[in-house]
């Protein structure tokens, strides 16, 4: 077996263990935790196995939309109408917010990460919220946490089996811009755009 | 991405992001005429409590949904504490309590505000937690472990005063009671799994599908049919326990408009009808009753003056009419002996003058012979003084024989013989006037026989009024036993109780003096309507009115087994004595000359007397005549012997000449004697007259005696048996009193209280559909709206969310920083 495939059902027999832990003993940290567990464990995971950028960057990308998701809840709670166009608001508000701090720090808290972050509470809260708005504060406070936990868990065993948990502290690995060469095909022809490009990647 | 690709995807994007803005209500335009809207108001308040049951926040969902076409002003009566629009983005303005909506709508549209609640809530729910028998706050039980024992108390605090209005037995009956919205609602909550050993009195309990257990309490939260205030809940054994939060739900409600309720509010009319009918009916059969005891007492009245009556009758029949009769008949016993004897005389006499008769023809004769042989008188002078010696002697016997007879009749004629017969006779024919006077007729006011008929009417009078009795006692009877047949009133009272006992799950308890409840209510009433007899207990309505039932047969039974029967057997006696009477009346006068009577017998005696009077005075001269011929002719003879002796002696010549007068004289003497034999037998026949007249006189003057002592002994019947009734009559009105007194009056009583607690129950019920059919907005509909409130109340749980929380944020957090750690700890071990 391949070092590669070897790497990979390690880690997803890992993954599967902190599951079946997140969901059979989960009820330790509340009862609430067990319902979330594949979820938080899941998004943890993508966390993780993503090698894209280095944890830290990827936790705060992650962090970033989790906030950004439960800023919106609060401002559907709180401030918007309940209408469509009020959850359209919320909604963009959520995406601008994971968006701009994506593209403020050039990406080094990545955008996948923050939308990965807004989805896991989507997940977790989304369904309760639906049914109680009016509770926001404290059912929202147990979404936050259990996903979270959940997420923590999934991240944590992704990290360590995945053998990412190096990526991305490499010098090479900040994040730059991607620089295309178009090359002509079989030659050059000077002034006229082609149909067929290659676009190469540079790395070093 | 080029530039250009950049800006062309942003035109896009926000083109389309345009066309979704114009598709969207907001871009819609805004119609210029209007007409009146529906405007339809929905207010729902949604109150956090804390565990304890003390109000956290509460907030006022407010929903109008307006129909039309056209811009409509609508204002609507809110709180604008803290007002949010949950439809858009401009909150109404809030004046005064009142919140100004200017709604375009084509078709119908919502606006919906969502506020702080600043009124009164209108229940107040309190809860109370224990731990193994110990008072705790719902916070320090969380995490333990024991026997939790949770009661939850529901109030509904909403009553204002309120003015019920009803109607008992034709009486207006106007109150002011302190009236609550009419709220049903429903406690609901989840016990997890760790809950075992769970008693959830009164509660609906099912499960969750996870393991745990849902209880749901249902509670009517307004009287008649439920309770203003309502306390349950539950016991459980718990481990580490969490206290699940509990959601109460209520909302206003018209009773007539729920199919449940409405059958509670219609079983209070039906009962209400059913109570005024007991009611009804108990005083009906109280009227009858004191009818029935007022008829009672004046026939005893009339059986009092009739017995009275009854024994004045014997006491005349026995003391004065009967002994009378019987010296009639006596006296006529009497007279008949007197007239046999005189009928026995008067044969003798009529013998005698014809023995005269017949011995005067010969006389004749024989001086005619005397008369013819004078011329033989020389030849047999000797053979005449033989001859005048014989008839000499003859005369003198003849002279003597008509001296008794004179003197017979002279005693005949006297004032003691035939005079005082026909003045006896005469006083026993006014004797029989009398008596004909004293008993009278059935039409002659203050006679026997009128005396008699008013008896016979009385008697008849009674009876119909026995029968009329009887009638009026069966009806009631039967009036009695159709309550309480299955459908009867008293069974459907008491189907109706038992079905409100039903309808509240009331447990079967004692009465209460003062029902509070529900089911102290319904016990009370089932105890009023029946239970068992006990001492000077009689038992409820149903008991009470078997037992009238029963005592209407009895009096039945004796009107019609007792009374009506000596009543006929007394009209019978009475009719028995009538007719004796007239028996007796028609034996003294009957007016028929072919069948006298006592009267036109003492009328025929007395003429015969009135004749035999005349006769025998006749007869008496005659006889004294032919006495005055006979000396003459005993002197004669007397002579005729000296003659013939003389002619024996002097000559034949003076012989001829005495015979010659002899023989006229006999011939004078023949001729009285045939004047006297006529008158005799006149006689003879006028006192056979007599002594016929009175032999039918003696009989019907016995049967006179003896049909008045019948009479008395009738009378005196009468009187026991009236004496009889009397007493039957008083206990009858007793019974009458008693049934009256001790089952009528106490139905209708208790009829006419179950009717007034029913009518006010009905009018509170009345008073509840007018408090629950505008939906008991908390803050009011905009005016020409309807609308309905909803409650909605959330007991916050007991748990260790907090803790919890807190270790699953600083374990995340750990887990988070090792994973973002390890990286650089893997990349300084490849380093080094």
């Amino acid at each position: 077996m391949s070092t590669v495939r070897t790497r990979t059902l390690v880690t997803g027999v890992a993954l599967a263990v902190a599951a079946f832990v997140l969901a059979d003993q989960g009820a330790v940290f509340g009862a609430d935790l067990p319902k979330v567990a594949l979820l938080g464990a899941a998004a943890g995971a993508v966390l993780g196995l993503v090698p894209d950028r280095s944890p830290a960057a990827r936790l705060g990308g992650f962090l970033t939309g989790f906030a950004a998701a439960w800023l919106g809840y609060a401002l559907r709670a709180g401030v918007l109408p309940d209408i469509p166009m009020g959850r359209a608001i919320a909604a963009v508000v959520v995406v601008a917010i994971v968006t701009v701090v994506a593209t403020a720090t050039a990406n080094r808290l990545p955008l996948w990460a923050g939308f990965v972050g807004v989805t896991t509470l989507l997940g977790s809260y989304e369904t309760t919220f639906a049914a109680t708005p009016t509770s926001f504060v404290s059912d929202s406070m147990t979404a936050v946490t259990t996903s979270l936990l959940a997420a923590a868990l999934g991240f944590f065993v992704a990290v360590l089996a995945s053998g990412t948990s190096a990526v991305g502290l490499e010098p090479g690995d900040e994040p730059q811009e991607v620089v295309v060469l178009d090359k002509a095909v079989p030659a050059p022809r000077p002034a006229a755009d082609t149909n067929v490009s290659l676009a190469k990647k540079a790395t070093r | 991405m080029s530039r250009r690709n950049r800006m062309l995807s942003c035109a896009v994007i926000g083109g389309s992001s345009f066309a979704v803005l114009l598709a969207s209500p907001v871009g819609a335009a805004v119609a210029s005429s209007s007409e009146p809207a529906i405007v339809v108001n929905r207010e729902t308040v949604q109150a956090a409590l804390n565990p304890s049951g003390s109000v956290d926040t509460a907030r006022l969902f407010s929903q109008l949904v307006v129909t039309g076409d056209g811009t409509y002003l609508v204002t609507d009566p809110t709180s604008g504490k803290n007002i949010r629009d949950l439809d858009g983005f401009s909150p109404p303005t809030v004046k005064n309590g009142q919140a100004q909506y200017s709604i375009d709508v084509h078709g119908k549209t919502t606006r919906r505000t969502v506020s702080d609640f600043t009124g009164k809530l209108p229940l107040s729910v309190k809860a109370e937690y224990t731990l193994d028998g110990k008072r705790l706050s719902a916070q320090d039980i969380v995490g333990k472990s024991g026997v939790l024992d949770v009661r939850y108390t529901v109030e509904n605090v909403s009553a204002t005063p309120t003015e019920l209005s009803y109607t008992v037995a034709g009486k207006k009956v106007t109150k002011t009671v302190d009236l609550v919205t009419p709220y049903v609602g429903q406690l609901s909550l989840t016990l997890p799994s760790s809950f075992t050993d769970i008693d959830a009195v009164r509660a609906d309990i099912g499960g969750d599908g996870r393991g745990g257990q849902v209880l749901n309490w249902t509670m009517v939260l307004f009287e008649p049919i439920g309770q203003v205030k309502q306390t349950f809940g539950y016991t459980a054994r718990v481990k580490q326990a969490q206290l699940p939060a509990a959601k109460i739900q209520a909302v206003p409600v018209s009773p007539n408009k729920k199919p449940e309720l409405a059958y509670g509010e219609k079983g209070f009319s039906d009962g209400l009808d059913s109570a005024g009918n007991v009611a009804f009916a108990g005083a009906t059969i109280d009227s009858n009753m004191i009818k029935l005891r007022d008829g009672a007492g004046d026939l005893l009245g009339g059986l009092t003056k009739l017995a009275a009556g009854a024994a004045a009758l014997k006491d005349g029949l026995a003391g004065s009419a009967a002994p009378g009769a019987h010296q009639l008949a006596d006296g006529l016993g009497q007279a008949k002996a007197g007239s046999a004897k005189l009928a026995a005389g008067a044969d003798k006499l009529g013998g005698g003058l014809t023995q005269v008769k017949a011995g005067s023809g010969k006389l004749a004769v024989g001086l005619g012979s005397a008369s013819a042989g004078s011329e033989k008188l020389l030849n047999g002078s000797q053979d005449l003084a033989t001859g005048a010696g014989l008839t000499a002697a003859g005369a003198k016997s003849l002279s003597a024989g008509l001296t008794q007879i004179s003197a017979g009749l002279d005693q005949l004629s006297g004032v003691t013989a035939l005079p005082a017969a026909k003045a006896g006779a005469v006083a026993l024919r006014a004797g029989v006037d009398k008596l004909l006077a004293g008993l009278g007729s059935a039409s002659a006011p203050g006679t026997i026989l009128n005396g008699l008929a008013q008896v016979s009417g009385g008697l008849g009078t009674l009876s119909a009024g026995i029968s009329a009795a009887k009638g009026g006692v069966d009806q009631v009877a039967a009036g009695l036993s159709s309550a309480l047949t299955p459908t009867g009133g008293v069974t459907s009272i008491q189907n109706l109780v038992n079905a409100a006992g039903l309808f509240g799950a009331c447990a079967l308890g004692p009465p209460s003096p003062a029902p509070a409840t529900l089911c102290d209510v319904v016990n009370t009433l089932k105890y009023a309507v029946s239970h068992a007899a006990s001492g000077a207990d009689l038992g409820g309505l149903k008991e009470q009115t078997t037992a009238a039932a029963g005592g209407l047969g009895l009096v039945s039974a004796g009107l019609g087994g007792q009374a009506l029967p000596g009543i006929a057997d007394l009209s019978t006696g009475v009719g028995q004595v009538s007719g004796g009477l007239l028996q007796i009346v028609a034996g003294l006068k009957s007016g028929d000359p072919a069948h006298p009577g006592i009267a036109e017998g003492l009328d025929g005696l007395v003429a015969g007397l009135t004749a035999a009077v005349g006769g025998v005075t006749q007869l008496s001269a005659g006889a004294k005549a032919a006495s005055a011929g006979s000396v003459a002719l005993a002197d004669g003879t007397t002579k005729v012997a000296a003659g013939a002796a003389k002619l024996s002696g002097e000559g034949a010549a003076p012989l001829a000449a005495g015979l010659g007068q002899l023989y006229a004289g006999s011939k004078a003497l023949d001729s009285g004697l045939g004047l006297l034999a006529t008158g005799g037998g006149q006689a003879v026949a006028g006192v056979h007259a007599i002594d016929d007249g009175l032999t039918k006189l003696y009989a019907g003057g016995t049967k006179l005696a003896t049909g008045l002592d019948s009479a008395a002994d009738g009378s005196g019947q009468l009187a026991d048996g009236l004496n009889l009734a009397k007493a039957g009559d008083v206990k009858i009105h007793d019974g009458v009193e008693a049934l009256r007194t001790q089952a009528a009056v106490p139905l209708a009583t208790a009829g006419a209280s179950t009717a007034a607690t029913y009518a006010e129950r009905y009018a509170t019920m009345k008073a509840l559909d007018e408090k629950g059919a505008n939906g008991a907005l908390p803050y009011g509909a905009p005016a020409g709206a309807t609308g309905s409130a909803a409650y909605e109340f959330t007991l916050a749980a007991a748990t260790s969310a907090t803790k919890d929380n807190t270790t699953r944020g600083l374990a995340a957090i750990v887990l988070l920083a090792l994973a973002s750690l390890s990286g650089y700890v893997v990349r300084r071990r490849a380093v080094h």
